[in-house]
């Protein structure tokens, strides 16, 4: 009953269990992720030709390219236009979460979902869902003329304008997700002790809830921002010629002109952008706390 | 005064429900329309519905997008998986580096994303279709699939492996007998977001695609900026949407088991 | 021989060592406790019997055979948890088969056993429930039936019955004892709680700080304390510093006159007298007591089954006595306190500390 093993062995094979469980992974991602980052870079710098022949003369024709052409005027707008939806989600989502984390008590959980649900339909659905109500035929016009406010139905689309009302409708959520978050994590008892200290409403707010919410903001902002400036569903759906962004020039390049090398150099400084931006973002918002993902 | 100022703010935190929401229910409603137009109501009526059952082009895509889907969803799931219990379970050198790389495919552009795919196939010669784009989904996918069970991972208590070793099942045995069954809930998840972020990719399926292959984002794109608006890419869009949906809430489901 | 034994064992995390130079062995059939404050590192010498933690340095043997590098599920070892680490995901039954089902035992067989494992320990009829439906203690007994069913030679529980409450405690510990007896497997047992150690154990080694302070059975332990620590951690004690002259006096600081002790030559230097509070006499009557000394009472507090009194003997030193609540005194009284030599242990004082 009680014999014992004689076997005695080693165990060496607990050393090879990481690298063996991660290198399918790795490759993988060496591969087909970053591996093509290293091709984008090549052609941007003009070391592969057209016949995908490699050579190691690099050249900087196409970044100077860059400035001879549109591209700045386009990189600018979607800088500005990215700013704009931002302020804007702030602005609109804000007083939301502020609504759900602090004034809602249990049914914030609920209200959340009900919040992230539109989220999880895919930004082309929702693109196409404003699409139908700012069409020409569509359920605002209608109701304007039925209503006798217009003779003509208007042209919302195909503007600056619907391209904005388009970011700012898809990127609400991302806005309104980490405020929450970090106003879920707001004491109350803080606001409570301001108030006994003789701040009313108003200044409690600027003066407690405000500072305690900047990651939540800064969260949001980047989350929002980031992704904003390279979008390119949302000006090719509802937005016209004057509202042409980083994402509808790239699409254009790759898909229709084929310039692979111009495309590529656009693309790298897009990158380099949004590098830019998130450290930027890590230093002086962050100063090295935890990113609300 | 407080009393006036909370109502305000329910009102508005209202009005952005409607906001949020509004574009979407008038869509899904007006794809019931027994009209052409989008504005009045003319009756109940499936018809639009009908039309897309009958396009077999619509049935392709449907059926591209499912098994695109799928196989992103069983790669990542395996692959993600093994990656978080490595990143979980083990410490080595370059393991931040490792950590952090996770990352990039959830905070790039995806713009940037596609475009790259699509010279990597240019520079070597592969030509693009229907492997070109599972291949390009599931290189993004495995990074939202690991990043989710990881979450799942991090408070597991080993103690009950500890109890299965000493029960006398080796390594391999423990993880199949003890520690899947208790992180599945995570690895299905983990799962479904991949199904879902493949289903619903467009970007990197247009420039992955080529001219012969399509899904459903791709139709949808494309009938919306040839067409425009219309009451069968109205039912389209509903049934895609059903899809999305429904993957979400079994999603939810399990991140509370 | 021994059933598990320790040779030299080092066990280091970091720069902490968790088990310095522990030897110990534990006879076969022996309930065995392992006794000391948290962080003493008796669960991580547990651990290290069951093979969930490798020894840094040292040997851990099992039977004949060395089992430094026998992964833990090759070594015929049970253990029961702190936290059960119960199967959440099955039921009574399949947990308490799972070993079974590890040795591809077969079904009839399987279930057999199951059924006698849970009769063993008092939960005949469980099989199908799941552990959420289970109080503690019945969970408790899953965890043990789990961990006995395949026949271990030895049997490890780390600190089972802590959560439970006092009642059920107790009464699992009866339980614990009558099934070790019946079965007759060796227990190796760690624990935090003295009385507990001193109820069921047949041998007891008491750790302080990854070290073994003393190894004995519990009257060992408790009448014959090697160290300061033991004889602290261990009930309460009066200490007494002073030397030991030469074998059998013990000069204390502060009392008028030399203590007899039954005491060797190896004590003698700078030593510690060690004398329990219920082993020190009071009142008029002292005969035959060795020791007698006049005191004063300062404090008395009634505790029920006894009298808890502060007194000062000599030159201010202050003792504890567990009186009998009959005895008539009270506090400012002048009278007599006294003890017979066997009652009191030198120890050598500690020259590291």
């Amino acid at each position: 009953m009680n014999s014992l093993p004689q076997a005695v062995r080693r165990r060496k094979t607990r050393r090879f269990a990481a690298p063996l469980l991660l290198s399918p992974t790795v490759i993988y991602l060496a591969v087909f992720f970053f591996a093509p980052f290293a091709i984008v870079l090549l052609y941007a710098f003009g070391m592969i030709d057209i016949l995908r022949q490699f050579s190691f003369a690099a050249t900087f024709d196409f970044y100077l390219d860059f400035f001879d052409s549109i591209a700045p005027l386009v990189f600018a707008r979607s800088l500005l236009l990215a700013l704009a939806t931002t302020a804007a989600c702030l602005v609109l989502g804000y007083p939301m979460s502020y609504h759900i984390a602090v004034k809602s008590g249990r049914r914030k959980e609920t209200l959340m979902l009900l919040v992230i649900i539109p989220f999880w339909v895919s930004f082309l659905l929702r693109t196409y869902a404003l699409m139908t109500i700012l069409d020409v035929n569509g359920i605002i016009n209608a109701a304007l003329l039925s209503l006798g406010l217009i003779s003509q139905p208007l042209n919302l689309m195909y503007n600056t304008q619907a391209v904005l009302l388009g970011m700012i409708y898809n990127y609400l959520p991302f806005m309104i997700l980490p405020l929450y978050a970090s106003m879920e994590k707001l004491d109350k008892s803080l606001l409570e002790a301001a108030g006994s200290l003789g701040a009313g409403p108003a200044r409690a707010f600027l003066h407690v809830t405000l500072p305690m919410t900047r990651s939540g903001v800064g969260a949001g902002s980047i989350l929002v921002f980031v992704p904003a400036v390279g979008e390119f569903i949302i000006p090719q759906l509802l937005g016209g010629t004057e509202s042409f962004m980083i994402g509808n020039l790239i699409w254009t390049l790759f898909l229709k002109a084929r310039n692979l090398w111009f495309g590529s150099a656009v693309s790298i400084i897009l990158i380099a952008l949004v590098v830019l931006m998130v450290a930027l973002y890590m230093k002086y918002v962050t100063k090295g706390e935890e990113m609300v993902i | 005064m407080k009393r006036v100022w909370d109502k305000v703010l329910k009102g508005y935190s209202f009005a952005v429900y409607v906001f949020l929401y509004a574009p979407i229910l008038i869509m899904v409603t007006f794809s019931f329309n027994d009209s052409r137009l989008l504005a009045v109501w003319r009756g109940f009526s499936l018809r639009w519905y009908e039309t897309l059952l009958a396009d077999p082009a619509v049935w392709k895509a449907f059926y591209n997008s499912m098994w695109v889907a799928s196989l992103t969803a069983a790669v990542s799931m395996v692959l993600g998986t093994m990656t978080a219990f490595v990143m979980i379970r083990y410490s080595f050198r370059g393991k931040s580096i490792l950590d952090s790389s996770l990352y990039f495919p959830v905070v790039i552009p995806e713009i940037t994303e596609a475009l790259s795919l699509l010279l990597f196939y240019v520079f070597t010669g592969i030509p693009l279709g229907a492997v070109t784009v599972v291949v390009g989904h599931i290189a993004f996918a495995i990074s939202y699939a690991a990043i989710v069970i990881r979450a799942r991972l991090v408070g597991f208590d080993r103690s009950v492996e500890e109890a299965a070793k000493s029960l006398g099942a080796n390594e391999l045995r423990t993880f199949f007998h003890v520690t899947l069954p208790l992180i599945l809930p995570g690895v299905i998840a983990g799962g479904l977001l991949a199904f879902t972020v493949s289903y619903d990719d467009f970007i990197k399926t247009a420039f992955t695609a080529g001219p012969g292959f399509q899904t459903l984002p791709l139709r949808i794109y494309a009938m919306a900026s040839r067409g425009g608006v219309s009451p069968q890419l109205n039912a389209l869009a509903t049934v895609t949407l059903v899809v999305s949906l429904g993957l979400a809430v079994v999603r939810l489901r399990l991140s509370k088991a | 021989m021994f059933e598990v034994e320790l040779v030299d064992v080092v066990k280091r995390f970091g720069t902490v060592t968790a088990v310095d130079h522990v030897s110990l062995g534990v006879r076969k059939n022996e309930f065995y406790s392992f006794l000391g404050p948290s962080g003493c590192g008796k669960t991580t010498t547990l651990r290290i019997i069951a093979g969930l933690e490798d020894p840094d340095e040292g040997t851990v043997k099992l039977g004949e055979t060395v089992a430094n590098d026998i992964p833990p599920y090759e070594r015929n070892v049970g253990i029961v948890f702190q936290h059960l680490a119960l199967f959440p995901h099955m039921n009574v039954f399949d947990n308490i088969a799972f070993g079974l089902k590890m040795a591809r035992m077969a079904k009839d067989q399987t279930r057999k056993k199951v059924e006698e494992a849970l009769e063993l320990v008092g939960l005949p009829g469980f099989e199908n429930r799941r552990i959420n439906q289970l109080s503690g203690g019945q969970q408790q007994r899953v965890g043990i039936a789990r961990a006995m069913v395949r026949e271990p030679g030895v049997l490890l529980l780390d600190e089972p019955l802590g959560p439970l409450d006092l009642k059920i405690r107790q009464h699992m510990q009866l339980e614990l004892k009558r099934i070790q007896k019946q079965v007759g497997t060796t227990f190796i047992y760690v624990t935090h709680d003295q009385g507990e150690a001193l109820t069921m154990s047949d041998s007891i080694a008491v750790m302080n700080n990854g070290r073994v302070e003393q190894i004995g059975s519990p009257r060992e332990i408790y009448d014959r304390p090697k160290t300061q620590f033991v004889a602290n951690f261990i009930g309460e004690t009066n200490f007494l510093d002073g030397t030991s002259e030469r074998a059998g006096v013990f000069m204390c600081k502060g009392l008028p006159h030399p203590v007899m002790v039954e005491a060797g030559e190896d004590l003698i230097g700078e030593a510690v007298l060690s004398i329990r509070p219920e082993r020190v006499h009071i009142g008029p009557d002292l005969r035959g007591l060795d020791n007698v000394f006049d005191a004063k009472i300062e404090d008395l507090v009634y505790q029920g089954s006894h009298l808890a009194v502060a007194v000062k003997v000599g030159e201010n030193l202050t003792m504890k006595i567990e009186a009998n609540p009959a005895v008539p005194i009270s506090v400012g009284e002048r009278t007599r306190i006294g003890w017979s030599k066997t009652d009191a242990t030198v120890i050598k004082l500690e020259k590291d500390e």
